[in-house]
């Protein structure tokens, strides 16, 4: 992949990210303890396995698969001590 | 370079997200992924066993160290996963390559029925390489990584 491809997937990647972390609270009441996943700035798939949701992945966004945000929905404040 | 994290506020507890490239040629990954920083660990970097399933990265292929990982208050096997890099992408754009090895890839939970998920893990051997730069206190304030030399001005 060349270096601009890869800036511009990457920057797709990271806007995303801000989208998930901006409309946390509107998915946790949506997808509570589920996988989802992010293109840009929607869930294109959720599924309360990980497993189950990289299938559907390869499955139907292959050429995506690169800059797929995949992030699970925590209902209750998680722990994420050593 | 400067490079931007994410605050990342989940049900009242704070978290700063790190988005890199992760990079490994002979199991063929090349994903975007991200990362939670932490400064009080010991790991270089811990892999999560949903990001492992995500990056279909093969078990088998690495090797399993006796002592498992406690975190998140489960145990969980830990593998070892050699040579991957990291490109991380500066606010103006540039890229920079990093060699990040070896790398804990959590394996399936150990006595334990997989109640909840926990995320990457940078720890405190890779956060030695940079500086945290806090913009402000204040909610919506940046946080960026930097590997320029800060000189810090007392007032």
């Amino acid at each position: 992949m060349n270096e601009d491809q890869m800036l511009k997937e990457m920057m797709e990647y990271q806007s995303d990210l801000d989208w998930f972390i901006a409309n946390y609270d509107e998915l946790a009441v949506r997808h509570p303890d589920k996988y989802i996943a992010i293109l840009g700035g929607e869930v294109i798939e959720n599924n309360t396995s990980i497993e189950g949701l990289e299938k559907v992945l390869q499955k139907k966004y292959d050429r995506h698969l690169s800059h797929v945000l995949v992030e699970f929905i925590y209902k209750e404040a998680p722990n994420f001590v050593l | 370079m400067i490079y931007e994290c994410q605050r990342w506020n989940i049900h009242g507890s704070h978290y700063i997200k790190f988005p890199v490239r992760f990079i490994h040629k002979d199991f063929k990954i090349d994903r975007n992924l991200n990362f939670c920083l932490d400064t009080g660990s010991p790991f270089l970097c811990i892999v999560s066993y949903y990001q492992a399933i995500n990056l279909r990265i093969r078990y088998e292929k690495l090797s399993k160290l006796k002592t498992p990982i406690l975190l998140g208050g489960t145990k969980w096997d830990n593998y070892l996963l050699e040579g991957s890099n990291f490109i991380m992408r500066s606010n103006i754009g540039k890229l920079r390559t990093i060699e990040i090895t070896p790398i804990s890839v959590l394996g399936p939970p150990i006595n334990r029925k997989l109640e909840l998920p926990v995320p990457g893990i940078l720890g405190f051997p890779f956060l030695s390489q940079f500086t945290l730069v806090v913009e402000k206190i204040e909610h919506g304030g940046k946080i960026y990584l930097t590997d320029d030399k800060v000189t810090i001005i007392e007032t």
